[in-house]
C-alpha cells in the first residue's frame, strides 16, 4: 500500500512535468532545434555508424565521470581535510 | 518452528537495477542501433524502471526533501537538484517521445501527433539527458566502485569470501550524505 502510494506521487509528478511540456509545446515557446547526441529518427547510417552513437555518448558520459570525480580528488589534494583540534 | 526468509540485498538490488537502466540507456540513445519498435518500447520500460529506482531510494528523497533548507550536506543538497533536472528531463523525453510514437501508442489504437515541436523537444531533452546522466554517476561514482568491488569483482577473485551479513544495517542520516 505504501508503495502504490509512493507509485502513484512519482506518476502524478510526471504528469505535472508532461502538462507542462504540453503547455509549452502547445503554444510554440520551443524552438525546432534539433541534432547533437540522439541517435535521430530517420532512417541511414550502417550498423559501425549505429554502434559508434552509443560509444559516442559512453564517451560523453566517461569524460564528464572522469572530470568531476578526478576534479574533486585534486581539489581534496590540494585542500586537504583540517585535522581535528587536540 | 520460525520459518526465515532470505531478503535480497538492498544494494545488490540497487545494483543490478541501475546497471540495467544505464546500458538500456546508452541503447535507447541510438535508435538506429536497436530500430524504432525496440527504441520507442525501450523508452517506456526505462519510464518504470526509473519508478522503481526512485522507489528504492525514497528515503533519501524524503529526508533531502524534509532537510533541503536546513542542516544538509552541499552534495547531497546538489545531488538532488541534478536528480530533480533528470526526472524532469526523462518525463519530458518519455512523453514527447509517445507523441511522435510510430509503435507504442498504435498498439493501443492512439494516434501519434508527429509535430515538429515535439521531435525537437524530444532530441533536446535527449541531448541534455546525456550530460545529466553523466554528471548523476559522477556524483555517485564512489557508492558504485564500492557496490561493484562488494558484489562483482570481490566474488570472482579467489580467496575473497563475499562478505554477507545476516542483516545489514540500514545506513545513517549522515552515511546516505544526508546530514552534515
Amino acid at each position: 500500500m505504501r508503495t502504490l502510494g509512493r507509485t502513484l506521487v512519482i506518476i502524478l509528478a510526471a504528469l505535472l512535468v508532461a502538462g507542462a511540456a504540453y503547455a509549452l509545446g502547445s503554444a510554440g515557446l520551443i524552438g525546432a532545434t534539433t541534432g547533437g547526441m540522439h541517435g535521430g529518427h530517420g532512417p541511414g547510417g550502417g550498423e559501425a555508424f549505429a554502434v559508434g552513437e552509443i560509444v559516442k555518448n559512453l564517451g560523453i558520459i566517461a569524460a564528464i565521470v572522469a572530470l568531476v570525480v578526478g576534479g574533486s580528488a585534486l581539489a581534496k589534494r590540494i585542500r586537504p581535510a583540517p585535522q581535528p583540534s587536540l | 518452528m520460525k520459518q526465515t526468509t532470505k531478503r535480497p540485498n538492498r544494494n545488490l538490488t540497487k545494483l543490478a537495477l541501475d546497471i540495467g537502466i544505464f546500458l538500456s540507456f546508452l541503447v535507447a540513445m541510438a535508435p538506429r542501433f536497436s530500430g524504432m519498435t525496440i527504441h520507442e518500447w525501450l523508452g517506456v520500460a526505462l519510464g518504470a524502471t526509473i519508478t522503481t529506482h526512485l522507489l528504492l531510494n525514497w528515503s533519501w528523497i524524503v529526508q533531502v526533501t524534509k532537510r533541503f533548507f536546513g542542516k544538509v550536506q552541499w552534495s547531497a543538497r546538489l545531488s538532488y537538484v541534478l536528480n530533480a533536472l533528470l526526472f524532469i528531463d526523462m518525463t519530458v523525453i518519455i512523453f514527447t517521445g509517445l507523441m511522435i510514437s510510430k509503435a507504442v501508442l498504435p498498439t493501443f489504437g492512439l494516434e501519434a501527433m508527429h509535430g515538429g515541436v515535439w521531435k525537437a523537444l524530444h532530441s533536446l531533452s535527449a541531448n541534455l539527458s546525456v550530460f545529466l546522466v553523466g554528471l548523476h554517476v559522477a556524483l555517485h561514482w564512489q557508492w558504485i566502485v564500492n557496490m561493484t568491488k562488494r558484489f562483482i569483482i570481490a566474488p570472482l577473485t579467489p580467496g575473497q569470501a563475499t562478505p554477507q551479513p545476516a542483516r545489514v544495517a540500514r545506513p545513517t542520516l549522515k552515511e546516505e550524505g544526508v546530514l552534515q
